[in-house]
């Protein structure tokens, strides 16, 4: 099966998610951020929060295709995410994901009831939660698993309106916030140690934290301000002034409870010879494949969520970004056997390891880059169509090829699928660094492509990357069969009421046909 | 009697197929007897892209499927859009010159012929969409347009060039030029054996 325009459109006008359900509400009570159904969508002003372990991928390096080093890896995810869930509860944030060791939260209290000086609570809580993150990954958690390399912490904020809905489907849970903040706190983390945040967040800070921020870059047109380890341990007067009491051994002791219950030897970890059963896995069975990872974020969405002036605009689009999501995955899953594993707002990470194998190696590439280029098809020509007037989507792609190591982690229900590999953070920076309509590919994808009309379309780009600007499958195509008509190598046959067209025809007759026109008498 | 009266059978074959293939088809026979089907025909790249979705009416000869006359392709949209003129393959009637009859591939004797027919029609559309698209850059750049891929020459040259192709075409066989005619009574005095 491959990507068809046909078929594609037949999809989305069958679902185009018109008569899907809604119901946009402001965020008041903690039971409705924990309990979202798929059509409840709650707005809230909160702060949001990014925390990150910024050489994660030098740990994931360090692994390497050494397996027990690969089970300490996983197990300090499982620790550091189990962790992770009781520092949020403990300080009453909301956990919208935790994306590896990539954890994404909201301060939501006190709820926003129209007083503005209530904000000031809200960022006041998410910094002295991101300073306990930090205390905890350097103080605690590095000391307590130390088969692996020390966990740096970065934490990016920052403030304002967004829309939380549950995207999980079969009863899990599976959230995504939409607006330009949560992107905003992505954008802004810092390296190691560092708490950066907004100037609007810098405004309202109480005087003994203001202190500590310096003012840094500034990101997508907002100022920024950035701490630089910020710690209880090392600043205790500042955990009295603010009143928090940090309780280090009580985290140690959780977390040594943690790694204790999860036994390296109870980590199986297996090579995928099949397609992964996602539903299968486990933080005990793991897979690690050969495949190429790939990042598509939706490129203007988050403009058009921030613009949305009324609950009507804002139901428009989440009913969008399901028809888009819903489109993606079937040109991920079922045009090309590719797997979709994580959502990240409205950006989605997935592999293709099919087929398996070394000598796959370049097929792999090559299907993955048509993944890439079906994705594109599909936003420019199928769903553009039906976005009426917002026509300014369009999708940024990243993919490299290597190695890639797939689990779940987390209670059932609540299972998030996780996946890292050097070249999964590969993508990931170059899906970050590509602007609309672009695919990037690293320079390992680009080597395997064999279709020249294909490898003519990539262009080099910064690094060791190439890239490709516009390149849907009906741009392909014409090029393909422009050049075919003129070498009289095209030809076309009717099978099943269906026309076929192809741009290799032989030159006796037999099923294809092409026209050898005259001008007549 | 007409040759769907003769073959039934045939025609139905003929209105099933066009069914499939053209959207909103309708057939019938017009006041002289001519049977035709008609409906949008949409030209489609590899991977499904519609180029061009061209209303086409196509006729049957009366002497059809015999005698090497296969059936007329007429087009009925585009005619605000498209150049009509010799290179372009399209009459001042706006029927298409999709070959030379003799030369078809296409063999009109079986009863699937007609999906023969959409496979050359659909690769004559394809390339007819790439030559009007230079007809109008020629009014900018003022190149002109080549016809993309092999054609043969107008008129009887062209016929010649298709016999020549053919290898041999008999005395009594039907004229190549699909005029219904013995090719001894027709374009072999003017072209030569």
């Amino acid at each position: 099966m491959a990507w068809d325009e046909q078929r594609s459109k037949d999809r989305v006008q069958e679902n185009d998610f018109g008569d899907f359900e809604v119901d946009v509400r402001d965020l008041r009570r903690t039971m409705d951020f924990r309990n979202l159904a798929t059509k409840d969508v709650r707005r809230a002003e909160a702060v949001h929060l990014y925390v990150d372990v910024p050489n994660f991928h030098r740990a994931v390096e360090d692994a390497g295709n050494d397996k027990q080093k690969q089970r300490k890896l996983v197990r300090a995810a499982s620790v550091l995410r189990k962790v992770q869930g009781d520092l949020l509860e403990h300080d009453d944030i909301g956990d919208i994901q935790r994306q590896t060791v990539r954890l994404h939260a909201l301060a939501f209290k006190p709820y926003d009831t129209d007083d503005a000086s209530l904000e000031a609570d809200r960022v006041r809580s998410a910094v002295i939660h991101a300073i306990t993150h930090n205390t905890y990954i350097v103080d605690v958690f590095n000391d307590v698993l130390d088969d692996v390399r020390d966990f740096g912490c970065a934490v990016g904020l920052a403030s304002g309106t967004s829309y939380i809905a549950n995207i999980g489907r079969h009863g899990n849970r599976e959230l995504i916030s939409l607006g330009s903040c949560a992107n905003l706190a992505a954008k802004i983390l810092g390296g190691k140690g560092t708490i950066t945040i907004t100037d609007g967040m810098f405004d309202v800070l109480p005087d003994c934290l203001k202190g500590r921020f310096k003012k840094e870059a500034v990101v997508a047109g907002v100022q920024t301000y950035r701490a630089t380890g910020l710690r209880w341990s090392q600043q205790p007067e500042l955990a009295e002034e603010l009143g928090v009491t940090w309780d280090e051994d009580k985290w140690r002791k959780k977390t040594e409870t943690y790694r204790d219950d999860l036994p390296l030897d109870s980590i199986e970890i297996s090579d995928a010879t099949v397609k992964i059963d996602v539903e299968t896995l486990t933080e005990c069975n793991c897979k690690r494949t050969a495949a190429v990872a790939f990042f598509a974020d939706l490129d203007g969405f988050t403009r058009y969520v921030q613009e949305a002036e009324d609950d009507d605009q804002v139901v428009s689009l989440i009913r969008q970004f399901h028809m888009i999501r819903a489109e993606f995955h079937t040109v991920v899953g079922a045009d090309y056997e590719g797997l979709v594993l994580q959502h990240r707002g409205d950006c989605i990470l997935g592999i293709l390891h099919l087929p398996p194998g070394a000598d796959s190696h370049s097929k792999r590439c090559e299907k993955a880059v048509d993944i890439a280029i079906g994705l594109q098809s599909s936003m420019e020509h199928v769903l553009n169509e039906h976005l009426t007037d917002r026509k300014d989507i369009h999708v940024a792609i990243g993919l490299a090829v290597g190695k890639a190591f797939v689990t779940r982690l987390g209670k059932k229900g609540r299972r998030v699928t996780i996946c890292f590999g050097p070249e999964v953070s590969e993508a990931e920076g170059l899906q970050v660094s590509s602007t609309a309509r672009q695919i990037r590919v690293s320079s390992e994808v680009y080597d395997q492509l064999s279709d020249e009309d294909v490898k003519e379309e990539f262009k080099k780009a910064g690094g060791a990357a190439y890239v490709a600007t516009g390149l849907t499958f009906p741009k392909l195509d014409e090029k393909k069969e422009e050049e075919a008509a003129r070498a009289g190598l095209l030809g076309a046959s009717v099978e099943q009421g269906r026309v076929t067209v192809t741009t290799n025809a032989p030159t006796t007759p037999g099923t294809w046909y092409n026209s050898t026109p005259w001008g007549g008498n | 009697m007409h040759w769907y009266e003769r073959q039934p059978e045939r025609w139905r074959a003929e209105q099933r197929i066009a069914s499939q293939l053209l959207d909103g088809s309708c057939n019938g026979i017009d006041a002289d007897g001519v049977a035709f089907v008609e409906g949008v025909f949409h030209v489609r790249s590899g991977h499904g892209h519609v180029y061009e979705s061209v209303t086409i009416r196509i006729e049957y000869p009366h002497s059809f499927p015999d005698r090497g006359q296969p059936p007329r392709v007429v087009l009925l949209s585009h005619r605000d859009r498209w150049e009509v003129c010799a290179d372009a393959h399209i009459y001042s009637d706006w029927s298409l010159c999709l070959f030379v009859p003799g030369e078809t591939p296409v063999d009109f004797s079986r009863a699937d012929s007609l999906t023969g027919l959409f496979a050359v029609l659909h690769t004559f559309l394809f390339k007819e969409h790439l030559f009007q698209r230079a007809l109008k850059r020629q009014l900018v750049t003022g190149v002109v347009p080549e016809w993309p891929g092999e054609s043969r020459s107008h008129g009887r040259t062209g016929v010649a060039e298709a016999v020549r192709e053919i290898g041999k075409v008999g005395r009594n066989e039907p004229c190549p030029c699909g005029s219904g005619r013995k090719f001894k009574v027709c374009c072999m005095r003017l072209i030569g054996r």
